[in-house]
């Protein structure tokens, strides 16, 4: 099962570095019915009735009531019947699709009896053993050849019986052909030999081939005697009429299944849909992916929720996150390069997984099911569009919020003046304190975090930078723990921001040594 | 499992008559009709089609024989075969049918055009009837029929004519069969060092692995740039894709290399026109090109020879050729 999100759900600023295709291709299952399957986002009753399946279902694994992988096996078994359906409403069926729909439903009834501990499983099908009773009445061999008629297998012998004939008379033919001309010669391929072979006395005079001139040669050509002309005639004229009645036949076997399309036509998409489950379920299990807990109240909580990395076998260090948010606004602060944007990335990745209705790669998730999922990274505007930055999240924060939203935004407001930006960041926020709906930005904006009433994060840091022997800056990453906590209000004016704390980093680089000089100059003043 | 391909220079070169023809020879050689499985790359046996000069053949599909054709051409013949299995290769418009005949009927054969859709095929095929012998009837231009994986071994159709273009096409088809295998231990080398996705290895005069690329040889600007790098060495370069015009002509002048070709289908055709730029390197092959015969359909008079040289034709040694038109000095037995 090849899955696809559907075009610009992901923004291409976001796969730069998650590996969303390597995560999908996880559920490449070798899976005939469902080859493949694009993604949408799920409404928030289909994905609460979806999750709420899956953890039935799954409830039902762990106790031992389901054999998920026997399940899978044996649906790997049922074949894809999508391009026969049109047939089979328009009520043309041809005798291969009454092999596969009788191939489906035989492996589909061992499938029900290896799910029938699932509650709705137990719904009868008798659907599928009418269409399977009609089938069987009108094939053999496992629904792998029509059942002739006694008077349909007198004409088909009839027939084999001609073509037997016209093959003895064939060879009887050349065996004459030869004994006569010397000439062998194998129907129906015509022979050219030379003007001055010896037999070509004795081959002009045999009726029953045609010579010809063609460029210097003679060109010898079957002309079968009538015997064998007209047994080929009848054999001919028989096989049309075999045609006949065939035809006649599927279309009464047609007309006999035609009433039971539209409830084959419900169990069918509704076993892709349950193979589609199967498969979550199973990759879920084998690869260490979470079911989110889906809550019909305002919560949101990641447990060791880990983004997957393109880079991660490089070495890079990936800390899962732990965060629990509340409804209204939130902000996230820390120092540069603590991991402020790799936390709203693990949130909406993860975020658009769920509302996807598949697993994700934690220990725990539990939330209200999204509504929408929006997040704005800061960009360079779009020339082509006539934006900038700035106009950029102004354009984002226009559009209409509803309830259950989740809205990330980087760096809130830094596309413009400090302190305009500030200023936008608390209107904004004090309008979303009030909402119900998940809104987190990380900021640097000191105003706006000391706004009442906001839920305020903080990037754990590392341990303080040194000023007499700094670490350098391979070492500075690794002592980074990329942790979120939560503070509350009182906290954070007991903490001391350390402003030239992006000097000294600063210093880690390799900037011209001027600029390196002037950094220093300021920080010993 | 024995799978013989049919591979033609042209159209009308009369690869579905040499089709039949082995068919046919084989049943009266005593095969069992329940032992040979009939298909094709593309469409065989469509008996509407006329060229210029000549009616295409039919496929007539004896009782007990086995085929494998899209199920559209079985429509009109319900009850005349049973179904088998049903093969919907991943890159099909139209399913597969593995089917054995329960009469003779005159079908129009349709398999897949993909070596990975036939390779699946032959699985599906190694577990209904592992001992029966494959007739492959190719389209022009699947020369992926050749791959060792595929088929055993081979027939080709070769039209010999006056007319330029075709001359040129069997010339471009005989050619690589002339060339020799490179040595044991080069081979040895190769198969150590490749992977399925190598399409091209160069080796410095130490036998040093100096570049392997993945991407089509004639697109790896990787490939060139060492190339020219060591264009003054005794090198050996391995090529698992195209020998394509432009990568010929940028190789030509290379005369201390040698071009181990994977297989004799990476010689284009296409590069029959460059036939007279001199090709300094010296071309082998890895794997042998097994040939069961050459049939031939002379469109003009004249006798036939090994070289045929009015025609400047070079019909390669130790392979039997036959016309099944002709009377011809070569004894057909298939």
């Amino acid at each position: 099962m090849q899955l696809t999100f559907k075009a610009g759900i992901f923004p291409d600023s976001i796969q730069q570095d998650v590996d969303i295709q390597g995560f999908l291709a996880l559920f490449d299952v070798n899976m005939p019915i469902l080859p493949s399957k694009t993604l949408k986002p799920l409404s928030i009753s289909r994905g609460r009735a979806h999750f709420k399946r899956l953890t039935a279902v799954m409830n039902k694994i762990v106790q031992g009531a389901i054999d998920l992988d026997t399940v899978i096996s044996q649906s790997r078994k049922l074949p894809l019947l999508d391009p026969l359906l049109p047939f089979f409403k328009s009520q043309s069926l041809q005798p291969y699709h009454l092999f596969t729909i009788g191939r489906f439903i035989d492996e589909l009834l061992i499938l029900q009896h290896f799910e029938k501990k699932r509650t709705r499983t137990l719904k009868r099908h008798d659907n599928i053993h009418s269409i399977r009773n009609i089938i069987k009445r009108y094939t053999n061999k496992r629904y792998s050849t029509l059942r002739l008629s006694p008077k349909e297998r007198a004409l088909k012998d009839e027939i084999d019986f001609c073509a037997k004939l016209v093959h003895q008379q064939i060879t009887t033919y050349e065996k004459h052909l030869y004994s006569e001309t010397g000439l062998e010669m194998m129907y129906p391929f015509p022979r050219q030999i030379s003007p001055a072979d010896p037999r070509r006395k004795n081959i002009e005079k045999f009726s029953g081939v045609s010579v010809s001139e063609k460029d210097t040669l003679l060109q010898i050509d079957y002309h079968l005697p009538e015997s064998i002309r007209s047994t080929a005639t009848k054999q001919k004229t028989l096989q049309a009429n075999f045609q006949r009645a065939m035809q006649k036949k599927m279309a009464a076997i047609n007309q006999a299944l035609y009433p039971y399309y539209t409830s084959f036509h419900k169990t069918y998409t509704q076993r892709r849909q349950r193979t589609f489950e199967y498969i979550i379920l199973w990759v879920a299990r084998n690869k260490n992916l979470t079911l989110p807990r889906i809550h019909d109240t305002f919560c949101c909580k990641f447990e060791n929720a880990r983004l997957p990395l393109r880079n991660q076998t490089r070495g890079w260090k990936h800390t899962p996150l732990d965060i629990e948010l509340k409804y209204g606004a939130s902000i996230l602060y820390g120092a540069n390069m603590t991991g402020k944007t790799t936390v709203l990335k693990t949130l909406f990745v993860h975020l658009t997984l769920i509302k996807a209705g598949l697993p994700v790669p934690a220990k725990s998730i539990e939330l209200m099911f999204p509504n929408s999922i929006r997040f704005h990274l800061p960009s360079a505007g779009d020339p082509a569009k006539r934006t900038s930055a700035f106009t950029d999240e102004l354009l984002f924060f226009s559009q209409p919020i509803s309830e259950g939203d989740y809205i990330l935004v980087d760096d809130m407001f830094h596309s413009t003046h400090p302190a305009a930006g500030d200023k936008l960041s608390q209107i904004f926020m004090a309008a979303f304190l009030a909402k119900r709906i998940f809104f987190l930005c990380t900021s640097h904006y000191t105003k706006a975090l000391q706004m009442k009433g906001l839920q305020i994060y903080r990037m754990k840091d590392a341990l303080e930078i040194p000023h007499e022997k700094p670490p350098s800056y391979t070492d500075l990453l690794q002592l980074t723990p990329y942790c979120v906590e939560k503070i509350d209000r009182d906290m954070l004016f007991k903490m001391a921001i350390d402003p030239q704390k992006p000097l000294r980093i600063a210093l880690k680089f390799p900037l011209p040594d001027d600029i390196i000089q002037r950094i220093r100059s300021y920080l010993k003043e | 499992m024995i799978t013989y391909a049919f591979i033609g220079t042209d159209k009308n070169a009369g690869k579905t008559t040499a089709f039949n023809f082995v068919y046919q020879a084989l049943l009266k050689q005593g095969a069992q009709e329940k032992s040979i499985c009939l298909t094709a790359t593309g469409i065989a046996g469509e008996s509407g089609y006329r060229s210029p000069h000549l009616h295409k053949p039919g496929i007539v599909c004896y009782k007990g024989t086995y085929i494998i054709t899209a199920a559209q051409h079985l429509n009109r013949w319900p009850g005349c075969y049973h179904i088998l299995a049903e093969l919907n290769a991943p890159s099909a418009a139209a399913p597969y049918l593995l089917c054995q005949m329960h009469s003779d009927l005159s079908l129009v054969l349709e398999g897949p055009n993909t070596k990975a859709d036939m390779l699946k095929i032959k699985r599906v095929l190694a577990a209904h009837i592992p001992d029966a012998t494959i007739l492959i009837d190719g389209a022009v231009d699947r020369q992926f029929l050749a791959h060792p994986d595929l088929c055993d071994a081979f027939y080709f159709a070769v039209l010999l004519s006056d007319n330029p273009e075709q001359h040129r096409k069997a010339n471009a088809l005989l050619f690589p069969l002339t060339l020799s295998l490179c040595p044991p231990e080069t081979a040895h080398t190769i198969f150590q060092m490749s992977t399925q996705q190598t399409s091209c290895l160069l080796f410095d005069e130490n036998q040093t692995r100096v570049y392997q690329g993945t991407r089509p040889p004639f697109l790896d600007a990787g490939l060139t740039d060492m190339c020219l790098k060591y264009k003054k060495k005794e090198c050996l370069l391995y090529l698992n894709g195209a020998l394509s015009r432009s990568l010929f002509a940028f190789l030509s002048d290379f005369k201390y290399f040698t071009i181990v070709l994977d297989n004799f289908t990476l010689y284009q055709n296409i590069i029959a026109d460059n036939r007279q730029q001199k090709f300094l390197p010296k071309l082998l092959l890895l794997h042998p090109v097994r040939i069961q015969r050459i049939f031939i359909r002379q469109d003009q008079s004249g006798p036939l020879s090994k070289k045929n040289d009015h025609l400047n034709i070079a019909l390669p040694e130790n392979i039997p050729i036959s016309d099944i038109y002709r009377e011809n000095i070569y004894a057909v037995n298939v």
